[in-house]
């Protein structure tokens, strides 16, 4: 059986027909070029957009980071990429970020967030991830596992699948999304009759699905590293870290015959202390993540056209640096957009301008954007849903218009 | 021979049928996992004294585990020597800096193996629960900087010893620990007027300044909870109160101005330098802090301890990791009530758990998903019983591989104790080719082997056996681990058993949805 026949297999197993990975059974599986793909990558600690996306025109910025911050310089590897009059990036994404933002493939949101303001990573992250702003602590499901509920019954099979160890909130809801942590060896060593076992052990045990789900993805994740074995036998290039993960991911999507929702978290973001600024722990993850993103980008092919990436976090940091080389717990924040379709090479949303006035509560950026309403604007445009459908996956959103 | 002895350790449990299901399940939550070895002390002991003495935490531990975590350097080597041990290495070429990781990945590695080791064979089994717990709660995560170097100590004398203590004496041991410390920034923390900032500006100095990390978690994590009766406002005064709390590396005298000695205070390697410190006074929960230096610290200890939505935040945790994730008001404020009355006594309000119809009414429920850890232990428990395993890498790869990495938790909030947090596909595969090892005797826990140890912290040691080439070893025995457990399976699960081939039901079991709950 080659790949290919196993996945249309998988296809046909009665399995698949559980409302959990698919929507219904459907007579053709060809790949159709209109189907959507979206990846939510969700940096988690808060990361500092603001030494990504640097508003080089604004003095204020200099003041408030007299250590950390990045300027224009004849050095090239310590000097600011400008992008347009207003905006620069990190030197650390030149080879990655920087070609994608100007062949219009990337763009970003500045001052971009939530409306929290507990500055707590934990509440923040929660709340982010359910999509829902009240006081409640709880809320039954995450807005990703909404959006894949709308999806779901349409006239295309809709794949979600979570790329980490564990299931975050975000996709938690009544039925059970897939997840599968790509890191390291892939093989998977049950045989069909132990498989049956295990069935078995749990068909009377409220772990039913989650067991299927578990031994069915970790198959098709099996013949999906095998073939990647193959590959890297006659000499491909293999990645490592992160990279590899999301060239894994891009495996895994292109495969999906139908809409892919994928998610995955970094973390290393909550640097307090020694941030670095042209090198550093920061510049380090930064220049990780970037490297992944174009390795997902280059790794999706031809179906890059119809893949939307989006970047989110918790919070911002704090706009001055603090008294140990770091930044503190802030607001807003800077969001990426990326794929094949989007109004790339742009600065998106409102933005203000960096000074004491524009400031937060004295400290952080504002968040002028909310980052809802960009994902419900692709929600839109991309996936075909109504405003009555965005305002079930985050009630209570105001509407702004991003053109993205 | 064997069918004799099976019929011995029958007999037992067959008369006592009614409390095997009570047994197991004490064992599973009190301790971590069914061994028929502890089986027949709890009987010998009737459990409501069993659960006494776990509440003491202080019985003799088997000589050979006693042997084996006094041969670990950690045992030897205080932290001083560790630090000077990494200080004379210099750091300067790419083979002492290949040494000085190599050291540190031992030490956190010997941490994992003395926990693992008492999880497994110390007799004081709450005790080992309580120091996951603990250290979960006030988490730092081994592979920052310098929390290698204090990893070990922070785990033996700040958290197992004040384990089953009282609360306050476990926060404050935190709070001066060079682990918390430097794990959450604070060592960094500096009044911007300070006397150290105005000589530094005197030499042209760098300036340092306030650091609000940790105040805000000692808040929102370690006591009151998230939101819960405090501000922006007041993590910034807790960070003023907080400045010049930090660590020094050897405990020898302090060299300082002598007008300034007075206000110097050392324990071990925790140091309040008065050089660093605001020393203007603060209002701090609706309190007015006089700035004086150290003794803040301990008014502040005292409002947070005693403030009630501490005793909220720590007894619905404790109620969580317990009894269920969503735990009845009625045992909540049974629980908090005793814990504001006996100001933060762990044992009188553990205590109020075990004696409640709540905990006991989730007999046979399987209510609680394990976590990694908790499953792990419990499966080489209940197949080796007593034998003494040899080589725990596997334990520390197979922990890890299930998304719960000792020590490795990036963030403060430690791991996730509910179920939400740990049920998920990608878990169960993980845990059927954890039991799958068991049916191929690959599960490598008693060769004495150079390991290897899978993960960016622990450098391997060589890439020889470990997962690669195990070696046949079948010291455990199914039907022993059947009179240990057998008795509250289901239906289902030994129905499964009887047709699984004989020689792959040891795995089964260990997959089965008792083993994965409990």
């Amino acid at each position: 059986m080659n790949r290919r026949e196993f996945l249309q297999g998988l296809a046909a197993a009665p399995l698949l027909a559980l409302p959990v990975i698919s929507s219904r059974v459907w007579a053709s599986a060809e790949i159709s070029s209109n189907d959507q793909k979206l990846l939510l990558i969700f940096l988690r600690g808060a990361y500092d957009g603001l030494n990504l996306l640097v508003p080089h025109n604004d003095s204020f910025y200099y003041e408030s980071r007299p250590s950390i911050g990045l300027k224009k310089s004849d050095d090239p590897t310590q000097s600011l990429l400008a992008l347009n009059a207003d905006f620069s990036l990190h030197p650390v994404v030149k080879d990655t970020l920087l070609p994608l933002f100007q062949n219009h493939e990337l763009s970003f949101v500045h001052a971009a967030g939530s409306p929290d303001n507990s500055r707590s990573h934990f509440h923040a992250q929660d709340v982010m991830e359910f999509g829902v702003f009240n006081d409640a602590a709880v809320y039954p499901n995450g807005f990703l596992y909404r959006f894949y509920q709308s999806l779901h019954g349409g006239n295309r099979p809709v794949f979600p699948l979570s790329y980490t160890s564990n299931l975050p909130l975000i996709f938690k809801g009544d039925s059970v999304v897939p997840n599968i942590s790509l890191k390291g060896n892939l093989k998977f060593n049950l045989n069909d009759s132990q498989v049956s076992l295990y069935d078995r052990l749990y068909s009377h045990s409220a772990l039913a699905a989650v067991e299927q789900q578990g031994i069915q993805i970790h198959k098709q994740a099996a013949v999906e590293y095998e073939q990647e074995m193959k590959e890297a036998s006659r000499g491909a290039a293999s990645a490592k870290g992160f990279a590899e993960e999301t060239a894994r991911m891009a495996r895994f999507i292109k495969e999906q015959q139908g809409i892919s929702i994928g998610f995955i978290d970094v973390g290393g973001w909550d640097t307090h202390v020694n941030q670095g600024s042209y090198n550093g722990q920061y510049a380090n993850n930064l220049k990780q993540l970037a490297e992944g993103i174009a390795n997902f980008r280059q790794a999706m092919g031809s179906q890059w056209k119809q893949t939307t990436v989006a970047v989110i976090s918790e919070f911002g940091r704090t706009v001055r640096e603090n008294g140990d080389g770091g930044t503190d717990h802030g607001h807003g924040n800077v969001m990426w957009l990326l794929g094949g379709d989007i109004n790339g090479g742009k600065v998106l949303g409102e933005w203000n301008g960096l000074g004491a006035a524009t400031l937060h509560e004295n400290r952080d950026l504002p968040v002028l954007n909310d980052y809802r309403s960009v994902l419900a604007e692709i929600f839109a445009s991309r996936f075909q849903l109504s405003e009555q459908q965005n305002r079930q996956i985050f009630p209570g959103y105001v509407k702004q218009s991003f053109n993205v | 021979m064997k069918k004799l002895l099976l019929i011995l350790w029958l007999l037992p449990s067959l008369a006592f049928a009614d409390d095997l299901s009570k047994i197991i399940y004490a064992e599973n939550r009190i301790g971590y996992g069914s061994k028929l070895s502890e089986q027949q002390s709890i009987r010998q002991l009737g459990l409501d004294q069993w659960i006494e003495e776990q509440l003491k935490g202080n019985q003799d531990e088997p000589d050979f585990l006693q042997n084996r975590i006094a041969d670990l350097s950690i045992s030897k080597v205080p932290v001083p020597a560790m630090l000077n041990q990494i200080k004379a290495m210099k750091q300067d070429s790419e083979d002492n800096k290949k040494i000085v990781r190599t050291l540190q990945a031992q030490w956190v590695y010997e941490t994992f193996e003395r926990d693992a080791l008492r999880a497994l064979y110390s007799k004081n089994q709450l005790r080992e629960r309580m120091t996951w717990f603990w250290f979960n709660h006030f988490n730092v995560d081994s592979q920052k900087g310098m929390v290698k170097d204090f990893l070990a100590d922070y785990q033996e004398n700040v958290i197992h010893k004040n384990a089953l203590g009282n609360f306050k004496d476990l926060l404050r041991a935190t709070l001066k620990s060079p682990s918390m410390s430097f794990y959450l920034d604070n060592y960094q923390n500096t009044a911007p007027d300070s006397l150290l900032n105005q000589k530094n500006q005197q030499k042209n100095q760098s300036l340092k300044g306030i650091n609000e990390n940790y105040a805000r978690e000692i808040m929102e994590l370690h006591t009151l909870g998230q939101g819960q009766g405090y501000t922006q406002q007041d993590v910034q005064e807790l960070a003023r109160i907080l400045t010049g709390f930090g660590f020094r590396r050897d405990t020898g005298p302090v060299n300082i101005r002598k007008d300034l000695q007075p206000m110097v205070v050392t324990d071990g390697l925790f140091f309040f330098d008065p050089r660093r410190h605001d020393f203007g006074d603060k209002l701090f929960m609706g309190h007015t802090i006089i700035g004086s230096g150290y003794p803040e610290i301990e008014q502040v200890l005292d409002i947070l301890v005693n403030n009630p939505n501490t005793a909220k935040n720590i007894c619905r945790e404790l109620a969580v990791y317990f009894v269920d994730d969503q735990p009845s008001k009625k045992l909540l404020n049974k629980m908090t009530a005793t814990f504001l009355k006996t100001h933060g006594d762990i044992p009188s309000t553990l205590r109020v758990i075990f004696k409640s119809e709540d905990f006991w009414s989730k007999v046979g429920k399987n209510n609680k998903f394990k976590m990694p850890h908790e499953y792990v232990y419990s499966a080489i428990r209940l197949a080796y019983d007593d034998i003494p395993v040899t080589n725990l890498t596997p334990l520390w790869n197979q922990i890890s591989n299930m998304g719960e990495t000792p020590y490795g938790h990036q963030t403060p909030d430690g791991y996730g104790i509910s179920n939400k947090d740990w049920v998920s596909p990608d878990q169960m595969e993980k845990r059927f080719t954890f039991s799958n090892l068991f049916n191929y005797r690959k599960t490598n826990l008693l060769n004495d082997d150079e390991y290897t140890v899978r993960s960016n912290l622990v450098i391997n040691k060589s890439d020889a056996t470990a997962d690669n080439q195990p070696k046949f070893e079948n010291p455990v025995d199914y039907e022993k681990m059947m009179v240990t457990i057998g008795g509250s399976l289901s239906d289902n699960t030994k129905a499964v058993l009887q047709d699984a081939k004989p020689k792959e039901r040891i795995g089964y079991l260990l997959a089965s949805p008792e083993m994965l709950n409990k």
